[in-house]
This record gives C-alpha cells, structure tokens and sequence, in this order.
C-alpha cells in the first residue's frame, strides 16, 4: 500500500433495483488519488457523479468492489468498518452546494462539533478552530451566527468545518454553484491552496468548466466508469 | 462538547417559549380536571367530617340521607340515646334548597340540628364571622359563599331568619353551599305547606299535621366502645339501618360520586392523551422543520444517539415549561371555578412524572423521523 495514496478504488460497482428493473449506475470504475491532489468530477446529470460521490464517501453502499481510504480497507465486497459516520467524522470532510451550516450553532461551534464528537478536548479544538479561521481569514467572524455571514463567508466556514476532523479527503459537491464566478474561484483557489498546505484530497464535483484549470486531475464517467485525465493547464497559484 | 438541544433552544427562544406556555395551558386545564375530582372528594367528606358524630341511624335499607331519601322518626333519638355504648344521640334534617338573593340565585343544603345538643354539626373552625345558632328559632348561619352579610335577614317559608353566622368552605357532598337553621325550624319548613295545598290535604283526609321526621339519628360512642359493635347493637334493636362515619364516608365515595369520579376521571385521560399527542405533533413539525440540517449532521458522521437526545432533551424540556406554566395557569383560575378546585402536590408529582414519560414517549416519533432520514439527502439539489 502507498503511503502517499489517500483513495484507490478497484472494480467498483453501483447497480439499482432487481431483476428486468435492475440499472447499474457504475460499472467496474478505478481510481487512484494521491495525497495533496485537487480533482474535478464532471459528468452530465444522471451519469452517476452523485452515486459515486456518496460511495466515496461511505454514505451509499458499492454492490461490490474495494474501496480503500487512506491506509484503511473501508469496503471489500461489503463494509469493512463497523461504524461507517465514525470512518466519516474522522477521515472524510464534505463541502455541500450551499453552504449547510447548522443555523443554531456559531461559527465556532460548527467547526468544533465534530473534533468534539471525536472526543478531542477543547483545549485541542479551539486553538485548532482559531487557526483554521485565521487560516481561511475569517477570525474575526468566529462567534458569529450562520445567518450574519454572506454566502461566501458561510462557505468557507464549511471549508473549515471540512479540515476540522484532519480528513484523509475532501468530497465538496458543487461548492461553488452558489456563488458568481469571482467568488468560486476565490473558493477554488482556497481548496486548491488546501490540499497543498494541509496534504488532503479533495475531489470537488462541478459543471463550471472555468474551474477545471485549477485542478489536478479531471475525473470523468463514461460508459459508467471513470476515466482520469491530468490537467496540463493547470494554474499556478 | 456542545450540547445541540440547548443551543437549538437557545436559538429560537421565544418560539419554543410560545409553544411551551400554549401546551402549559392545555395542561392547566388537565391539573383544573385533577383539581375539580380532588374538589369532589374533599366536599363529599366535608360535611360528614365536620359533624362530630361516630355512628349514623338511617331508615331500614337505604345507604343514609347523602346516598338516599331516608326518614326515621325524631323520637328515635331516645331510643338510641338508651342504648348500651352510646354518649348522645340527636336528630338531623338535610333538606336542598333552590335560593335566591340580590347576588343571583344558587343550590342551598339547609341542615337542621339542635342548637342546644351535644353533637358538633358546625365546625368552629370554619365559621369566619359571628357564631353557631344559641336560639331555637329565626337563626341561620350560612355559607360564605351565599354572599349573605352577617344580621341580614332571610326569607324561607313562612319566616324570616337573621344571618348570625358565616362559615368558610362548607359545602354539601353535591357542592351546595350548607345553611344551618335549628331543628325546630327545619322541620317546620319541611312540613308547612301553603294554605291551598293544606285545604286540599285536609278534604283529601289528610291532617296537616308535622309528623316528626328526620332524615338520620347521629349519635357519640361512649369512650372505650367500638362504633362498629355499637352500630350493630342499635340495628338489632332498632330495626333501623346504621352506619359508622367510616362507612358513611365509604358510602359517599364509592355510590354518590363514583359515577362523576368516574367521568371527570376519563376526561382527564382523554386530555392527557390530547395534550401527548400535540407534544409529538409539535416535536415532529420541528424535526420537520430540521430535517435538512439533520441529514448533514448525520452524513458528516454525528451519530443517531447524539442527534436522538437533542428531540428527547427539547422534548423533555418542553414538558418541563408546560408543566410548570400549566400549574401557574391552574393556580391563577382556579378561583374563578363556582365549585371547590383543591390542586395538591402529590397529584402535581404524579402529573410531573406523567408528563416527563408522555414527552420521552412523544419524542419517540421525532426519533423515528431522524432514524429514517437518509444522509445522502444533504448532496445534491
């Protein structure tokens, strides 16, 4: 196993429905991300990018194949770990569309909820949340409400919430369809800033081809399954 | 750790406060319900504790003039006064009354009792202003209640009484307010009628005559004697039925009010069930209403267990505040009620621990929602 490799997928396969209803969705996929890699997943809508997204990330159950994150098997033909939130609060960060943030809790309570859920003290997890804001420059926000940000601060305190728990990657679904052009690539920018100086995968879904430049790789599906280009345009930060 | 229920409550304060003060006062209305049984019960033994007698004679096979029409003669008393453990023996009259005075009319139970006996029939304790009956005739004494002032005068039949005492909290086991007048003069009011439906007794045979009835004979054991045995002596000797207080007061319960007991008991159940459902139905709108966040709590990786206690604590603790304001809101009508409400902690206890389970239960539904709420549905659209 490659220390630096952070996900490897072999012959994955998602199928639907039983018998003449049966669709496979995904079919024998393979993939092989480093650690520090930014990766775009763009495919039409109905080609399988969410499915495969929530398989990623231990939400949604492959039919079969192997699904490996970090050093730890996670999936071989059936679940391999016995808690699958337990394998998502400690190795897996997601990024949603808008920007989800719990409305009852303050910026500081929705980056600190799940290093508290790993059981981490608040002597670890509040100096953690400062330099995370500090990081994303939001510190002076850090006890304010969700309803009190704009919708790009919100979404960098998603970001921050993300790299709370020190995730092995990063899913981020469209995290930029929210926002105008200048803003997501002001976003695109961070995370791709992110996987360099925090040494994290993100595997970022998107339809805005503007952002691909930023990217590491370009992950495609095609004939259910996933083809791999790297990026040879890639923008230096 | 951050604790999710008080900072979900603490966000939207008032809301819940609204909701919880709403939900109080359909609790009040469940601890008003317990509140009038508990009524019930104290004004069916009032007037039997009140009445220092330890064994009661009523006609022959009736359960005794709360349950029952019952007649003995007045003599009788000397009979019973002869027999062998008894102290004293006196006469009662119970006769109910339709009044009416400048305040509006009410029900009215007049008691007529010899002033001069042995027997306690008013209690002292009771009495707020004036004193017990000291003449045989033209004196009452009544209710607070009545609203009559003390020397006014009141019109019954044929004459007028003068108010010379007030008494406090005396009621009939029907909740009517009590009047006392003498023996003497009860039994005149009984038994006087009008002019006309004298003329009519008279050439119908019958003479006008006050036939000395009563409706029982209380009388006191003598110290040492068991009532028990002693009632048992007197029915033997007597031909008449007896009672001890206790079984008199058994009497009350168990025949007189046993059937509203019973209705105000399952309208209670009725509103407690009422008042559980609202709380689920109100839990699970606000889950509802958090579902969203709920399947990113969950997706994330939060467990059930932690999100499940944030609705059991909001539930619990909106128990919490409707009970508590329910009770206020209890305390603050109860005096408007025309009957006795008595509102006691014990019953509040079991109420409490009544309400903390319903909420544990109510949240249930809540916990089902987040249980089957699918985390894959915070990605995407």
């Amino acid at each position: 196993m490659d220390k630096n490799q952070s996900i490897k997928v072999e012959n994955l396969v998602k199928s639907f429905g039983k018998g003449d209803n049966k669709i496979t969705v995904i079919d024998g996929a393979n993939l092989t991300l480093n650690k520090g890699e930014f990766v775009a997943l763009i495919a039409p809508s109905g080609a399988g990018k969410t499915t495969l997204l929530l398989m990623l990330g231990c939400v949604l159950e492959p039919t079969s194949g192997k699904i490996e994150i970090g050093d730890e098997v996670v999936y071989d033909n059936g679940w391999k770990v016995k808690d699958d939130r337990e394998l998502r609060r400690k190795k897996i960060g997601f990024i949603f569309q808008a920007h989800y943030l719990i409305p009852f809790l303050n910026v500081e309570e929705n980056i600190s909820l799940l290093p508290y859920q790993n059981g981490e003290s608040s002597k670890v997890v509040k100096p953690r949340v400062k330099e995370l804001l500090k990081y994303l420059g939001m510190e002076d926000k850090i006890h304010s409400m969700p309803s009190e940000l704009s919708g790009g601060q919100n979404q960098r305190v998603a970001i921050a919430r993300a790299l709370a728990n020190n995730p092995e990657i990063i899913l981020a679904d469209e995290p930029t369809a929210a926002l105008d052009i200048s803003r997501a690539v002001s976003v695109v920018k961070m995370l791709k800033k992110i996987t360099r100086e925090q040494n994290v995968t993100i595997i970022m879904v998107t339809h805005d081809e503007r952002l691909l430049p930023f990217c590491d790789k370009i992950l495609t599906i095609k004939d259910k399954k996933i083809q791999i280009e790297e990026n040879s345009d890639e923008h230096i930060i | 750790m951050i604790n999710l229920a008080y900072k979900d409550i603490s966000h939207s304060l008032s809301k819940f406060l609204i909701t919880a003060v709403s939900v109080g006062i359909l609790l009040g209305i469940v601890v008003i319900m317990i509140g009038v049984y508990r009524g019930m019960i104290y004004d069916a033994k009032s007037l039997i504790n009140d009445i220092k007698a330890d064994i009661w004679v009523v006609q022959q096979d009736t359960f005794g003039p709360f349950a029952q029409s019952s007649r003995v003669h007045e003599d009788l008393q000397n009979q019973i006064s002869y027999q062998n453990g008894i102290k004293t023996a006196e006469a009662i009259t119970f006769q109910t009354l339709q009044m009416e005075n400048r305040y509006g009319d009410f029900k009215a139970m007049l008691v007529g009792y010899d002033p001069f006996g042995k027997i306690q029939v008013i209690n002292k304790n009771k009495l707020v202003a004036g004193r017990v009956l000291q003449k045989q005739h033209y004196e009452i004494v009544v209710s607070q209640k009545t609203k009559y002032k003390l020397g006014e005068y009141i019109q019954l039949g044929r004459d007028k009484f003068k108010v010379v005492g007030i008494t406090k909290n005396t009621v009939s086991n029907g909740g009517d307010y009590l009047m006392f007048v003498s023996l003497k003069d009860a039994e005149v009011l009984q038994f006087t009628y009008t002019n006309e439906r004298i003329r009519s007794d008279m050439s119908r045979g019958i003479k006008g005559e006050n036939p000395h009835l009563v409706n029982a004979i209380i009388a006191q054991v003598e110290e040492g004697y068991n009532p028990t045995q002693v009632a048992k002596g007197i029915e033997i000797a007597t031909h008449k039925k007896v009672f001890t207080k206790a079984e008199q007061s058994k009497i009350l319960m168990q025949k007189v009010i046993k059937m509203a007991a019973k209705q105000i008991g399952l309208f209670t159940v009725i509103l407690i069930i009422v008042s559980i459902v609202i709380i689920a139905l109100i839990i699970y709108t606000s889950v509802l209403e958090k579902i969203k966040e709920i399947s990113i709590l969950k997706l994330i990786g939060i467990p059930n267990l932690t999100i499940s206690m944030m609705i059991i604590e909001e539930t619990v603790v909106l128990g919490i505040l409707a009970f508590i304001s329910g009770n206020i809101f209890a305390h603050l009508i109860k005096g408007y009620f025309p009957k006795r409400i008595v509102l006691e902690a014990s019953d509040s206890f079991s109420f409490f621990v009544v309400i903390l389970i319903s909420s544990i239960f109510a949240s249930l539904f809540g916990i089902y929602k987040v249980l089957k709420t699918d985390p894959s549905s915070a990605i995407g659209g």
